[in-house]
């Protein structure tokens, strides 16, 4: 059987359309480097800030407490995967309707201590958990997330601390009760701010 | 067949790759080996002040004071292959803190992990 150039041509053709019409996408994103706490000995009463300062550095939080101090180290990766499909319509072609789903991959270490800087209680989770899942129809070329996980990537409360006096007035007015201040508690990234000392600054009425 | 180069060429054009990067937050004077020498029981807040310049924030516990300095490097790339595209993002902080006594004398202080291990003392 002869098979014509021009059959050929419309087959490949074909065949390169139909690949074109699935895809997917990796959307990943790390927030710190990964913490591990290998001293094991912790002991409350005993064990001094400076132990827990040389073992895992700085902490992302520090804040005050009623009788002492509190460290936190968070870290944190999101991993979406998309899978996309598109259509071989003319216009439609230029675009596709993506499934997302992400997973969400945070270590949390807090811990707090007394006044003397001797360790009070101290918490570590492992959280590997479904950060969601989303459709969404965008541009062929383009990576953006469906899922949203803003939330989660709030922006460190270190780069706002000078200007927090200009922030609008509901936020201003509370500052004495912020959690961003490093006077009055600490909060994990992601937390709702419809609880506790964040429903002071009134984010749901603006 | 010029279909076909046409078609293949089309999809070529809408490969693409991108990376990006960026800093927020003060420079990271404290890794400069001129600015490594402090010294618990001596350094006040002052020496660390002049050294650094004004911190990204501070923070008073009941007889302490913090001075916490943070640097946040941003980097990403991106590859569009249509068929399979990938984006990364990562978020390094670097810190570096120091805790002083109410005379504002140094007690304590600790740089953030580099690939050589924490810094502190």
């Amino acid at each position: 059987m002869k098979v014509s150039k021009s059959a050929c041509a419309g087959f490949i053709l074909f065949t390169v359309c139909l690949i074109t019409l699935a895809g997917c996408a990796s959307i990943n994103k790390h927030y710190d480097r990964p913490i591990e706490l290998s001293e094991t000995n912790l002991s409350n009463e005993q064990t001094h800030y400076y132990v827990i300062l040389d073992e895992l550095g700085p902490p992302a939080y520090i804040s005050s407490l009623a009788n002492g101090f509190a460290f936190q180290y968070e870290t944190l990766q999101i991993d979406e995967l998309q899978f996309g499909l598109s259509s071989d319509v003319d216009l439609l072609r230029w675009f596709k309707l993506s499934f997302g789903r992400a997973k969400l991959d945070r270590k949390v270490y807090t811990f707090v201590f007394n006044k003397t800087g001797y360790l009070q209680a101290y918490g570590e989770k492992q959280i590997k958990d479904d950060a969601g899942k989303g459709i969404s129809y965008q541009f062929i070329v383009k990576v953006a997330q469906v899922v949203d996980t803003q939330y989660l990537e709030k922006v460190s409360p270190q780069h706002n601390w000078g200007f927090a006096l200009l922030q609008p007035l509901p936020i201003a007015l509370n500052r004495e009760q912020s959690m961003d201040s490093g006077a009055d508690g600490l909060e994990q990234r992601g937390t709702p701010n419809s609880i506790g000392q964040r429903t002071l600054e009134m984010h749901g009425e603006r | 067949m010029v279909l076909i180069l046409v078609s293949l060429f089309g999809l070529i054009a809408l490969v693409g790759c991108a990376t990006w990067e960026s800093t927020k937050g003060v420079e990271a004077l404290w890794r400069q080996p001129e600015h490594q020498q402090w010294n618990a029981g001596k350094t006040t807040t002052a020496d660390v002040i002049n050294a650094l310049g004004p911190p990204s924030q501070i923070i008073a516990l009941d007889d302490q004071n913090v001075f916490y300095y943070m640097q946040e490097k941003n980097t990403g790339k991106a590859y569009i292959f249509i068929l399979w595209n990938k984006s990364e993002q990562a978020v390094y902080y670097d810190r570096a803190v120091f805790f002083f006594d109410k005379r504002g004398v140094l007690l304590k202080y600790a740089y953030s992990k580099q690939a050589s291990g924490n810094e502190s003392k």
